[in-house]
């Protein structure tokens, strides 16, 4: 059954049909759980408990939504919960957003950030602007679908998302150099 | 063109938010600026980077890991069905059976943990009950057996923290007729046998003025005991915050601290149990019935408004409003800190929130939080 026939069925009360739309799902939901809490072992809790979340609740989900933006909502909610009674989030301001000029006229050598590296500097954000990034990039999101996950409005989002983007390259430059780590 | 301007096109860009128009625009910009031309470079690269990420998986099958628990949840479920049903032939139901329905499908969320911690608080329930014989008998028992079974149980209290509460909830939700949470609990024997000696112990507490055997609070002072005329079914109600909050139930642990504290709680709850009001459904509370009209909010203090949007919490000695579906804070009144909470329920209509606090004197203020601008008020008719 394609997804939106799960959907119904599982909103009818078809228990198989709802277990098989979790199977679908479930794959997502530890994606947006494992980079929004860092670690496997808070992503498989926040992710088991995000789908036995969309369990009880699937009679709540509404057509006029898409279903991929209201299960994403459902984990960030979870995840963001969690966050915050793991550690405190980082202030933005930290790495307030200035617009810096190039200190050297040379090219920097433009190399591909490691991936641990990117993952790091992502637990650094704040959970907002973590969250949007994973959005768009994990879940291949539009501005409008972080939107509607996250119930912003869309000029918040892109604000999130650029400042974040902005904060990202500003860390990963600084490890680049060799200089500040954490 | 600003490099502020050009800034927001660069990012633009990297999403493909970019007419044609624009691009043009920014690449204009680009060619005469180097900083920014360094900058779409850097944030180019960032995005195909980020956008590489590994998209990982989870070690194993997670619907697999919690089947288990999914099967838990439908027999909890099929039970609570059951329970209601039973309920529900004791006695006609005073709200419409669609709200009831509605209503019981939005709540299975928010009780489930309170389904978790009902099974760890069955055991102190069993204990407590399983004392019928300590209060089955004449209201001459109660004096001397109160108090040897209030302290078993807030010694069940403290090991089943919060499970007492909705473990209680449980007892009387299953008695209640009205009450949609009431079905979304998992109702073991032990509650559906229980409703009986909850019967028993109520009409006892109420004729005597005792607390039923459920209270976390016992009261060794014996000062909670005679002083309130309200109805008292303290169902477990301490003056612990609901889990939406997210605050620790740690007046759970302070549940045998000082005898004030444990005055203060029982006032809170007997203030509260008294109303009867603080239901969904909204039921007429009658005091005559007060085993089938006493109905248990759907966790510790909490109390959800009949249109299911609103969810009040009594805790900390303040009064907290949270939305229901995802249980953001909407609204905290301020700590009323030598007063306790009289009062507290909706009107049917959701629109307000009446709550009274009584201060050491006895001096009761009528307040009332509207939903509809968010703002607390004193009530209209507060008598001052």
């Amino acid at each position: 059954m394609v997804e939106l026939e799960l959907i119904k069925a599982a909103q009818a009360g078809d228990r198989d049909a709802l277990v098989e739309l979790l199977r679908g799902i479930e794959n997502q939901v530890y994606r947006t759980a494992y980079y929004l809490l860092g670690n496997e072992q808070d992503a498989l809790d926040a992710s088991q408990e995000a789908l036995i979340k969309i369990y009880t609740k699937i009679h709540t989900y509404e057509e006029k939504a898409q279903f991929r933006t209201w299960v994403q909502r459902i984990v960030t909610n979870l995840c963001i919960d969690k966050f915050r009674r793991i550690r405190p989030s980082v202030s933005i301001d930290e790495h307030e957003l200035v617009f810096e000029s190039i200190d050297n006229v040379e090219a920097e050598v433009m190399s591909s950030y490691a991936s641990e590296e990117i993952r790091e500097a992502i637990g650094k954000l704040p959970e907002h602007h973590r969250t949007v990034i994973i959005l768009r990039y994990m879940q291949d999101f539009s501005y409008n679908e972080i939107a509607d996950s996250l119930n912003l409005p869309l000029n918040t989002v892109k604000s999130y998302l650029f400042r974040a983007r902005q904060q990202l390259q500003s860390l990963l430059r600084d490890y680049q150099k060799g200089g500040v780590r954490g | 063109m600003t490099c502020d301007e050009g800034m927001e096109l660069i990012q633009r860009s990297i999403d493909n938010d970019l007419d044609s128009q624009e691009t043009m625009l920014m690449n204009d910009h680009i060619r005469t600026c180097p900083d920014c031309a360094a900058l779409f470079d850097r944030l180019t690269l960032l995005s195909r980077n980020l956008a590489e990420l590994p998209r990982v998986t989870p070690p194993f099958s997670l619907v697999d890991s919690i089947l288990p628990r999914l099967d838990e949840i439908d027999s909890e479920n099929r039970a609570a069905r059951a329970a209601q049903a039973e309920a529900d032939s004791v006695a006609p139901s005073d709200g419409s059976p669609s709200e009831a329905a509605s209503s019981r499908r939005r709540n299975r969320g928010p009780l489930r943990k309170l389904a978790g911690a009902i099974a760890a608080g069955l055991v102190a329930g069993i204990a407590i009950v399983a004392a019928p014989s300590l209060f089955n008998g004449s209201s001459d028992n109660h004096d001397s057996a109160s108090p040897s079974l209030m302290s078993q149980a807030s010694k069940s209290m403290e090991s089943a923290a919060p499970a007492s509460s909705p473990e209680a909830a449980a007892r009387s939700m299953a008695d209640d007729k009205a009450n949609d949470k009431a079905s979304e609990l998992p109702p073991t024997t032990t509650p559906l046998v229980a409703p009986n000696k909850v019967d028993v112990t109520f009409s006892e507490a109420k004729k005597n003025g005792e607390t039923g055997g459920e209270t976390p609070v016992p009261d060794s002072s014996g000062d909670g005991r005679g002083e309130s005329t309200e109805q008292e079914y303290s169902l477990s109600l301490t003056s612990r915050s609901s889990e939406d909050s997210g605050e620790e139930s740690s007046p759970t642990a302070d549940a045998v601290p000082s005898a004030d504290d444990k005055a203060k709680d029982m006032k809170i709850s007997q203030g509260i149990a008294g109303t009867g009001d603080a239901i969904a459904s909204g039921s007429e509370y009658d005091q005559n019935t007060a085993a089938n009209a006493f109905v248990m909010p759907s966790s510790a203090l909490s109390w959800i408004s009949p249109d299911q949007k609103y969810k009040a919490t009594a805790g900390e000695q303040r009064v907290s409003v949270y939305s229901y579906e995802d249980g953001s804070l909407i609204f905290q009144s301020a700590v009323h800190s030598s007063e306790t909470l009289s009062s507290i329920y909706w009107e049917e209509d959701s629109s307000v929130l009446h709550y009274s606090w009584k201060d050491a004197e006895g001096k009761v203020t009528d307040m009332m939080w509207k939903a509809s601008t968010n703002i607390e008020s004193l009530a209209a008719d507060s008598p001052k």
